[in-house]
C-alpha cells in the first residue's frame, strides 16, 4: 500500500471558468476575487485571465504567500471554479497527490 | 561540415489520460487517470505539437496495456487525453522515459474518492538496434 504524503502548500490558484462574459464582468470578477482573498488574509500579486480551448477562461491567481492545498481548493470553489473539478481536486488532495490542480491548454 | 544551430530548449510535457468504467461488483462508477511527465527538446509550436501527438499515441497504448495487465479491465470507452501548458524544464536534458503516476477514482456516496495506484515509467524513444542495418 502506498503511504499518503502531505500535499505541499501552493501560491498559485488555477480556476476554470466555463462561461464567456463581457470584459466589464471580468473587471468585477477581479475586484470580488481580491475581496475574497482579503477575507482569508491573502492578497493577489497578479491575476491572469486567458481564454480556454473550448469556452470560457482560465484564471491564474498568484498569491503573496503559499496556502495549504485544502484552502487553495476552497478558494478555487469560491472563485467559481468548475464544481466537478473541485471535487476531483479534493479527492486528489486527500491521497496526497501534489499535482492536484490541472488546467489543460493547447500549445 | 554541418552548421550547428542554437540548442533547442528542453520543455516539460505533462499529459493526463483518463477513462471511465463501471464496477459491476461494487456498483460504482470508476475513473482511471494516468499522469505522464517527460522533458523533451522543442522550440516551435510545430515541434511541441509533434511531441504531444507522439506522447498521446504512446500514452494511449500504455494506458490500455497497463489497465488490462494490472486491473484486468478491458476498456470499451474512449480514453481522453489532455495536455497542460509546456514549461521550460529545470534541468535542460532530454529524457528517454516518461514518468507515469496513476490514480483511480471511485464514486462513493456522491463524492469522488481517490486511490493511489503504483507509479512507474513509459519508454518514449525507440530502442537503438544493436545489430541492424546501417
Amino acid at each position: 500500500m502506498v503511504e499518503d504524503e502531505p500535499v505541499p502548500p501552493t501560491a498559485t490558484l488555477k480556476i476554470d471558468l466555463d462561461i464567456t462574459v463581457d470584459d466589464s464582468w471580468l473587471k468585477q470578477y477581479r475586484r470580488i476575487a481580491q475581496l475574497i482573498l482579503e477575507s482569508f488574509g491573502l492578497t493577489a500579486n497578479a491575476i491572469r485571465i486567458t481564454p480556454s480551448r473550448n469556452k470560457g477562461y482560465h484564471v491564474r491567481i498568484y498569491l503573496n504567500k503559499p496556502v495549504a492545498a485544502e484552502t487553495a481548493n476552497i478558494l478555487q470553489l469560491l472563485l467559481l471554479d468548475d464544481h466537478g473539478r473541485v471535487d476531483f481536486n479534493r479527492a486528489r488532495i486527500n491521497v496526497g497527490f501534489d499535482e492536484w490542480s490541472k488546467l489543460f491548454e493547447s500549445p | 561540415m554541418r552548421k550547428r544551430g542554437r540548442k533547442r530548449p528542453v520543455r516539460n510535457f505533462r499529459m493526463t489520460a483518463s477513462s471511465f468504467d463501471y464496477d459491476e461488483r461494487r456498483h460504482q462508477p470508476v475513473e482511471m487517470e494516468m499522469y505522464f511527465i517527460i522533458n523533451r527538446a522543442a522550440r516551435t509550436i510545430a515541434e511541441i505539437r509533434r511531441i504531444r501527438s507522439e506522447l498521446e499515441q504512446k500514452g494511449r497504448k500504455h494506458f490500455h496495456y497497463w489497465i488490462h495487465k494490472h486491473l484486468n479491465v478491458r476498456l470499451d470507452r474512449a480514453v481522453r487525453v489532455n495536455f497542460e501548458k509546456e514549461q521550460r524544464a529545470k534541468r535542460q536534458a532530454q529524457q528517454v522515459y516518461a514518468s507515469v503516476r496513476r490514480l483511480m477514482m471511485r464514486r462513493v456516496n456522491r463524492r469522488w474518492v481517490a486511490e493511489k495506484l503504483p507509479s512507474g515509467t513509459m519508454r518514449f524513444t525507440k530502442r537503438r538496434r544493436k545489430y541492424g542495418r546501417r
